[in-house]
């Protein structure tokens, strides 16, 4: 049974929590009844539910929440930080089980996401997380887990978390060592990359013992995200990116989630409180971050040193396009898929379509504008079996501006307030 | 032009399928022999529904074209769109000439039709897998009312079914009338007069449901982070004809 104090910990601990971005509950496909063998509660289809969407937009897919918001640690981007006086509490285990479990019943969740302020020492912390994980799946519940390792916490616990959790992940928060210093001086990044790298060698140690016997319990089937807080310090668009890129091809992560500085604390190294959340920029990095993993764009093409910073006004590929007009017009009856994907205006579904129609037929611009390409960018991009086309326009000197004019973006209101407060 | 009267039933649309697939007719079209507006030029046919026939016809289909696409025309047809009958008879007839391979050419008209309505549909399917709501009632069993854009309750059932494995519990669809239970063994079909107001009533309730729906409400509030205000896409993932049966959105 709940204690009265439940609505109180609840409200606390989740705000404390939801400035952690990641909520994605996909990526692993598990039945019930794999755990004890047993018809229990709940699975993970692979695909991930969003019960709900906050009024931020933001999807509700798993309780998120801190154990407690004690913590030793003074990072300055932190509301949970030791200088920090608002109220401190905590969850205990039992309270943090029966929550998922009546809320998981409901429908109102996929599983949970466990994250937690440092009390005592490290150890002590990730031990009550594990313990949070292992009462759940003795109790049958197959729901998802993502799960916080604790930087410092030793590796043999890290492991057994790891046995029972689904994700784990390590929020790196600052792009460089220099902002790590500046805002959370008790964090260095090798504190940060440490947990992470073991976490590695968990996951590539388990993959090689499954191969061998298939039985072999999973650890952390779906893998290890991070987090990088951006806007708070002034690394650019190119040193946030190289170190996402860093993250996917040397730490086999599968996602670096970006999180536009909400401004919450007076300190004299952050940005003032009446900032603006960084929104647009968040948005271009998660584009990008999209190039990088499904478009088969290296990260060099995408920002460079004569290219340091995401263009705000555009999408990162329609940037690149017009940086690279040489590469255009494609023809959509010849080309092959990865030009397409470069096609701005053009997403993965649409390139799909585009390769397995143009099999019957060639392809027209009316064939193009039913598989929902985004057509008032991408045409002048392409030409196709019509007569009409559009890419002379390419070479002129304001096709930037001709773009821009013909097409709205819908992120216009975001965008004019944003230059107004910089500009 | 022909127009073939159906009972509107997946089994009865397999039966008007073997008509359709005789005689070929270049202009026609299908209708719920309940529903038809009488047209005096048309040339009508009643089709019987025959279980057997449908079963065979169902069978065949499986061998030819693969479970999982006659799944997907089956999704299509949840729709109640009253193009589908007419856009699936064409398109089964063409994958049973050329092959299945005919679904995918979205320039041909049949095609992108069934490919848009398998997604609405399945958009559809996977909202009612998030949305459903379960109040805990008196005697244990968790219940949760929908009213669905299209007849998805049948193809949520499994998933419902693997996840709540362990629990009793039913939803009901208010529109069409008629919910799914399980029984921790297996899930019924049940037409039944629904009480909304014992639903809705506290005292109907398990003792410790009315906590858990103040916390989720509290939860759903506080981890929205208000300087990141954005209610067109807040609307836009949860359409407001959704709200009436979430907890979230009722008051405190």
């Amino acid at each position: 049974m709940l204690s009265p104090k439940i609505l109180e910990k609840l409200e606390i601990l989740s705000d404390a929590a939801k400035y952690d971005v990641s909520c994605s509950s996909s990526g692993i496909k598990k039945s019930n009844s794999d755990i004890n063998k047993v018809k229990g509660l709940g699975n993970s289809s692979g695909v991930g539910i969003c019960h709900a969407y906050s009024e931020d937009g933001r999807c509700i897919s798993l309780l998120k929440i801190l154990f407690t918001n004690y913590c030793i640690f003074d990072c300055a981007y932190c509301v949970s930080r030791k200088s920090n006086d608002n109220k401190k509490i905590s969850f205990t285990v039992d309270e943090v089980v029966e929550l998922t479990l009546s809320f998981y019943r409901r429908n109102y969740i996929e599983g949970l996401f466990l994250s937690s302020g440092i009390f005592k020492n490290p150890d002590y912390t990730m031990e009550r997380l594990m313990l949070v994980c292992k009462k759940l799946r003795e109790q049958n519940f197959n729901g998802y887990i993502h799960l916080k390792a604790i930087p410092g916490a030793s590796q043999e616990l890290i492991h057994q978390a790891g046995m029972y959790a689904d994700r784990m992940s390590v929020n790196v928060e600052m792009p460089t060592e220099k902002s790590l210093k500046l805002l959370a001086p008790e964090k260095s990044m090798s504190s940060v990359l440490t947990p992470m790298k073991s976490i590695k060698a968990e996951l590539i140690s388990n993959k090689e013992e499954r191969k061998l016997f298939k039985s072999a319990p999973k650890f952390a089937p779906a893998g290890q995200s991070t987090q990088m807080i951006i806007g708070a310090t002034d690394e650019n668009d190119m040193q946030i990116l190289a170190m996402s890129n860093y993250f996917y091809s040397k730490m086999n992560l599968k996602r670096v989630y970006y999180s536009g500085y909400v401004p919450v604390l007076e300190d004299s190294r952050l940005p003032a409180l009446t900032t603006q959340v960084p929104l647009l920029r968040e948005h271009r990095l998660y584009q990008a971050d999209w190039l990088l993993r499904f478009y088969n764009f290296d990260v060099n093409e995408i920002v460079n040193n004569d290219f340091q910073h995401l263009d705000l006004d555009i999408d990162p590929k329609l940037s690149w396009a017009l940086r690279n007009p040489q590469f255009f017009p494609l023809d959509i009856n010849t080309a092959d898929y990865l030009q397409i994907l470069r096609i701005p205006g053009v997403g993965v579904k649409s390139a799909k379509k585009i390769i397995n129609s143009r099999r019957y037929a060639k392809l027209n611009w009316e064939h193009l504008k039913k598989f929902g390409i985004a057509f008032n960018r991408a045409k002048y991009f392409i030409s196709c079996d019509s007569r009409t086309n559009f890419y002379s326009v390419l070479d002129k000197l304001n096709f930037r501006d001709i773009i821009l004019n013909t097409s709205s973006s819908k992120y216009q209101p975001l965008l004019s307030n944003q230059l107004n407060l910089f500009g | 032009m022909k127009i073939y009267l159906y009972d509107g039933s997946f089994e009865g649309l397999m039966c008007v399928f073997v008509e359709y697939f005789k005689h070929r007719p270049d202009v026609f079209d299908v209708q719920n022999f309940e529903k038809f507006g009488a047209d005096i030029f048309a040339d009508y046919q009643d089709v019987i529904c025959d279980a057997d026939l449908a079963e065979r016809v169902m069978q065949r289909l499986k061998i030819k074209l693969k479970s999982e696409i006659l799944k997907s025309f089956y999704h299509v047809f949840l729709s109640e769109d009253e193009k589908r009958e007419y856009h699936i008879l064409r398109m089964l007839a063409k994958c049973l000439d050329f092959g299945v391979k005919m679904l995918s050419n979205s320039a041909d008209e049949d095609s992108l039709y069934l490919s848009k309505m398998y997604k609405s549909v399945h958009r559809e399917k996977h909202r009612m897998e998030a949305f459903v709501r379960f109040r805990q009632m008196k005697d244990g069993l968790y219940a949760a009312v929908v009213e669905p854009d299209f007849n998805v309750l049948p193809i949520i059932s499994d998933h419902f079914e693997e996840r709540y494995a362990d629990q009793f519990w039913l939803i009901y669809d208010a529109r069409r009338k008629f919910g799914i239970y399980y029984n921790q063994r297996d899930v019924k079909g049940v037409e039944i007069e629904f009480d909304f107001e014992a639903f809705k009533t506290e005292t109907s309730w398990d003792e410790n449901e009315q906590l858990f729906q103040t916390l989720w409400k509290n939860y759903f509030r506080s981890t929205n982070i208000i300087s990141r205000k954005n209610s067109k896409l807040h609307v836009q993932h949860m359409p407001k004809r959704y709200w009436k049966y979430l907890v979230e959105k009722e008051r405190l």
